[in-house]
C-alpha cells in the first residue's frame, strides 16, 4: 500500500523516537534500587513515618472537586457567549446544565465533603 | 508552519506516551502518560481544524478535556484508594488475580 | 478542504424529545441520589426499586421515540434510529436485571456506599445508551467515556476488597489506554475526511475516492488502523482481551454481569455504526483484519474457557468467545448481518447475566467461592437455581429453542448468506467446542456429589430480604423454592468432629433476585416465541442504517 508508506514512516519514527528516549534512559542512567527509591513517596529526607498516614488526602478530594468546577465554568463560557443567538432554548439548556450540576453538588454537599474534618 | 509538523510532534508525543505506559510500574506515572497521549490527540484535533478551517475539531478537543479531567478525579481516586490498602503500588504486585 | 458553514444551529424541542429515553435515565439517577441522602442506613435496597422503575419508565419511553418521524437529533449529534432504541432496550433490560440482583448481593457482600453504586450503574447504562445511539465520533467519545468512567469506580467498589481495588485499577489503565488510541484514530478519521458526523464521513469517503489515494488515504488508514485497535479493547477481542477476565473476575459480580452485557452492546453498535456505516467505501481495507481478529477470538476464547475452573472466571473467557461470534457480524456487514448482531446482543444480554445471577447467588461472603467445585451438586442443594442455571448455560452453548441457540443461528446464516461461510464454519466449530465447558458446568451440578471439605464452614446466609421491588412481589418474603441441604465440612485440620462442625450452607434467594432469574429465564426460553417480529424490527432498523 504505497500511499500509507508516508504515515507508515511517520509512525516508525514516531515509536522509534520514544524507544530510543526511554532505552537511553535505561543504558545511559545508574539503577541502583533501594527500597526508598521504590516506595511511591520519594523526596530523599528520611521517613519521619510512615507515608501511608503522612498522605492528605484531604486535598486530594478538594482538588478533584476544584477540576469538576473548573470544567464546568469552561463549558458554560461558550454558551454564555452565544446566549443571545441561542435565545430561549439555549437558556434552558443552560438550566438543564445547572441542574445536572445542581443535583451533584447537594449530594456531596450532604454527604461532607466539604467540610475540612 | 505545515501540517505536517504538528503530526509529527502529535505523533511523536502520542508515542512517547504509549511507551510510557507499556514501560512504567508506577500507575502514577502510567496514569500521567495516558495524559501525555489525550493531549497529543488534542495538538492534533487542532492542527486538522486550523488546516481544514472547521470548527467540528475544537469542539472535540474542549470535549477531550473535559473527559481527561473526569479521567483524573476517576483515577486519582482508585489510586488513592489502592494507596490506603498498601504503601507500595507497583503494578507488577498487582497480582492477586493470577489465575 | 471542506469549509464549513458558521455554526447556525439551534436545538428544538424535538431534539430534546428524542432523547427522552436518557433524559428518564438521568432523571432517576437524580432521585436515587436525593434519595439516598434521604434514606436511612438499612434501607438503602429502595434505591434499587428507584433505578429499576427508571428502567422500566425509560424503556416504555423507547416505543414512543420509536414513534416519532426522523432519528436525528442535535445537529446529527446524536441518533434514535431503530439501531439506537433497540440497544437502548437491551440495555435498559440488563440495568434492570443488575440492579433486581444488586440489593441482597451488596448487602451479603457487605459493600459499603450503596447509594454510589445505584447512581454509577445507572450512568454507566446512561453511557451506554449514548454510544448506541451516537451518530458523531464526539458522541461516540463521549458515551464510551460516560460508561467508562462509571464502570472504573464499581469494578473498585468494595474498598475492602483488594482483588476489586486491582480490577478497578487495572481496568482504568487498560481502557483508558485504549481510549486513547480511540481517540487518537478518530482525530486522524477526522484530519482525512474533515468530518466526525458518522454520515458525513461515509458521504465524504463515497464522494472522494480518487482525492484519498493522492494526499489523505495514509491518514485515514492508519485512523482505521487505530481505532480498531481501540474498539478491539473494548469489546475484548483477541489479541486485546488480557484484561478482561482478571477485570471481570475482580469486580462485583452484580458489576460484571451488566457490564459484560452493556459494555458489548454500546460497543459493538458504535464498531457497526463507524466501520460498517462510515468506512463502509473502505471495506475493502478492515474487513480482513476484523476477519482475523474474528477467528482468533472465536478460537482463542473458547480454548481458554474450557481450561478454567473457576466459574466467574469461565463467564469471562467466554464473553471474549462470545464478542468473537458477534465480530461475525461486523465482518459480514450486510444488513442482515447487523440484524443479527443486534438479537444476538439481546439474547446475549439475558443469558449472560442470568449465568451471573446464579453465580453471585452461589458466591461465598469473601467474594470467593465460585469454583466448579462449589457448582458441584447444586441440583440437590438448590434444585430451582441450578435448573435456572441449566437454562442460562444450554443458552450460552447454544442449545435449541434457547435464545443463544437462536442468537448464533442469526449469526451464522447472515454469514452463509453474505459470503463469509469460512466464517460461519469456523463460528459454528468453535460453539460446538464451547459446549463442553458450558456442560462441565451442568454435569457439575446435577451428576456430581457436593464436595466436603473444599468449602470452609460458612454460617447459614441470611440475608435481609430486601425485597426492592417487593411492593410489586406481594409475598416476597417468601424465599425462593430451595431445598436446605446439609453440607458437611470437615476441619479435619483442627481436630474438631465432623459432627460438631456441620453447617448448612444454604444459598438463600431473596425476592428480587428470585425475580430478576425469572424472568431471565423466561426470556431466554421464550425468545423463540417472539423471535420473529424481533428480528423482522432488527432487520428493518439495519437496513435504514445503510440508507
Amino acid at each position: 500500500m504505497p500511499e500509507s508508506l508516508p504515515a507508515l514512516i511517520l509512525l516508525g519514527l514516531a515509536l522509534l523516537f520514544g524507544a530510543a528516549t526511554i532505552g537511553a534512559t535505561f543504558v545511559l542512567g545508574p539503577k541502583r534500587p533501594t527500597p526508598e527509591k521504590l516506595a511511591p513517596y520519594e523526596c530523599g529526607i528520611e521517613e519521619i513515618e510512615a507515608p501511608r498516614q503522612r498522605f492528605p488526602v484531604k486535598y486530594l478530594v478538594t482538588g478533584m472537586l476544584f477540576i469538576i468546577f473548573d470544567v464546568e465554568a469552561a463549558s458554560v463560557l461558550p454558551l454564555a457567549i452565544l446566549m443571545r443567538r441561542l435565545q430561549g432554548l439555549g437558556f434552558i439548556e443552560l438550566l438543564v446544565f445547572a441542574l445536572i450540576l445542581a443535583v451533584p453538588f447537594i449530594y456531596i454537599w450532604r454527604k461532607g465533603a466539604f467540610s475540612w474534618e | 508552519m505545515p501540517l505536517s509538523a504538528f503530526l509529527t510532534v502529535s505523533g511523536v508525543l502520542f508515542a512517547i506516551g504509549a511507551l510510557g505506559v507499556l514501560v512504567r510500574k508506577n500507575p502514577l506515572i502510567m496514569f500521567m502518560s495516558i495524559e501525555l497521549m489525550l493531549n497529543a490527540v488534542n495538538l492534533s484535533f487542532m492542527a486538522f481544524a486550523h488546516f481544514l478551517d472547521s470548527a467540528q475539531g475544537w469542539i472535540f478537543v474542549f470535549l477531550t478535556l473535559t473527559v481527561a479531567a473526569a479521567e483524573v478525579v476517576v483515577g486519582l481516586a482508585i489510586i488513592v484508594s489502592i494507596f490506603r490498602s498498601r504503601t507500595n503500588i507497583d503494578v507488577d504486585e498487582l497480582n492477586s488475580l493470577k489465575g | 478542504m471542506l469549509a464549513q458553514s458558521p455554526f447556525t444551529y439551534t436545538p428544538t424541542g424535538g431534539d430534546w424529545l428524542r432523547i427522552l429515553p436518557e433524559l428518564i435515565v438521568l432523571a432517576a439517577v437524580f432521585a436515587t441520589l436525593l434519595a439516598d441522602l434521604a434514606l436511612p442506613e438499612g434501607r438503602k435496597g429502595w434505591l434499587a426499586a428507584v433505578g429499576v422503575v427508571g428502567a422500566i419508565v425509560s424503556g416504555c419511553s423507547l416505543v414512543y421515540v420509536n414513534s416519532l418521524s426522523g432519528a436525528s437529533a442535535f445537529f446529527g449529534m446524536i441518533t434514535s434510529d431503530g439501531v439506537a432504541l433497540f440497544a437502548a432496550g437491551v440495555i435498559l433490560l440488563s440495568l434492570g436485571l443488575a440492579l433486581l440482583f444488586s440489593p441482597s448481593y451488596l448487602a451479603r457482600q457487605k459493600i459499603a456506599r450503596v447509594g454510589e453504586y445505584y447512581v454509577l450503574l445507572q450512568l454507566s447504562a446512561l453511557g451506554m445508551m449514548l454510544m448506541a445511539a451516537a451518530n458523531n465520533l464526539m458522541t461516540v467519545f463521549v458515551g464510551l467515556e460516560m460508561l467508562s468512567l462509571a464502570l472504573y469506580i464499581l469494578c473498585a467498589l468494595p474498598q475492602t476488597r483488594l482483588r476489586s481495588q486491582e480490577a478497578g485499577m487495572k481496568y482504568f489503565i487498560l481502557s483508558s489506554f485504549a481510549s486513547a488510541f480511540l481517540l487518537y484514530g478518530m482525530s486522524l478519521i477526522y484530519g482525512a475526511t474533515g468530518a466526525t458526523g458518522i454520515p458525513d464521513i461515509g458521504r465524504f469517503l463515497g464522494a472522494h475516492q480518487a482525492a484519498l489515494s493522492q494526499g489523505f488515504g495514509p491518514l485515514l488508514f492508519v485512523g482505521m488502523s487505530l481505532m480498531l485497535v481501540g474498539f478491539c479493547f473494548k469489546v475484548s477481542a483477541v489479541p486485546f482481551q488480557a484484561w478482561t477476565p482478571d477485570v471481570y473476575t475482580g469486580a462485583p459480580t452484580t458489576v460484571t454481569a451488566f457490564m459484560s452485557v452493556g459494555t458489548k452492546v454500546a460497543a459493538f453498535v458504535a464498531l457497526a455504526r463507524v466501520f460498517v456505516i462510515a468506512l463502509q467505501t473502505q471495506n475493502a481495507h478492515w474487513e480482513p483484519v476484523i476477519w482475523a481478529v474474528a477467528v482468533l477470538t472465536m478460537i482463542v476464547g473458547n480454548l481458554l474457557s474450557v481450561t478454567q475452573r473457576d466459574v466467574k472466571r469461565m463467564l469471562a473467557y467466554s464473553s471474549v468467545a462470545n464478542a468473537g461470534y458477534l465480530l461475525v457480524a461486523i465482518a459480514t456487514a450486510s444488513p442482515r448481518a447487523v440484524a443479527s448482531l443486534l438479537f444476538y446482543l439481546a439474547a446475549y444480554a439475558v443469558m449472560n447475566i442470568g449465568a451471573f445471577g446464579v453465580t453471585l447467588l452461589v458466591e461465598r461472603r469473601d467474594g470467593r467461592g465460585t469454583t466448579l467445585e462449589d457448582f458441584n451438586g447444586l441440583g440437590r442443594r438448590n434444585p430451582a437455581l441450578a435448573a435456572a442455571m441449566a437454562v442460562f448455560l444450554f443458552s450460552l452453548a447454544g442449545v435449541p429453542p434457547t435464545a443463544g441457540f437462536l442468537a448464533k443461528y442469526f449469526v451464522f446464516y447472515a454469514a452463509m448468506v453474505g459470503n463469509q461461510v469460512p466464517l460461519a464454519i469456523i463460528g459454528i466449530l468453535a460453539s460446538v467446542l464451547g459446549m463442553f465447558y458450558y456442560l462441565r458446568v451442568v454435569w457439575a451440578m446435577y451428576f456430581v456429589e457436593p464436595t466436603p471439605g473444599v468449602r470452609p464452614v460458612a454460617l447459614p446466609e441470611r440475608e435481609p430480604a430486601l425485597a426492592a421491588v417487593g411492593a410489586a412481589a406481594n409475598g416476597a418474603r417468601e424465599e425462593a423454592p430451595e431445598s436446605p441441604e446439609i453440607e458437611a465440612s470437615s476441619l479435619a485440620a483442627q481436630a474438631i468432629p465432623v459432627e460438631s462442625v456441620l453447617t448448612s450452607v444454604r444459598i438463600r434467594t431473596s425476592a428480587s433476585s428470585a425475580a430478576a432469574l425469572v424472568i431471565a429465564v423466561a426470556l431466554t426460553l421464550l425468545m423463540i416465541l417472539f423471535a420473529s417480529p424481533l428480528d423482522a424490527y432488527a432487520q428493518a432498523a439495519a437496513s435504514a442504517l445503510f440508507h
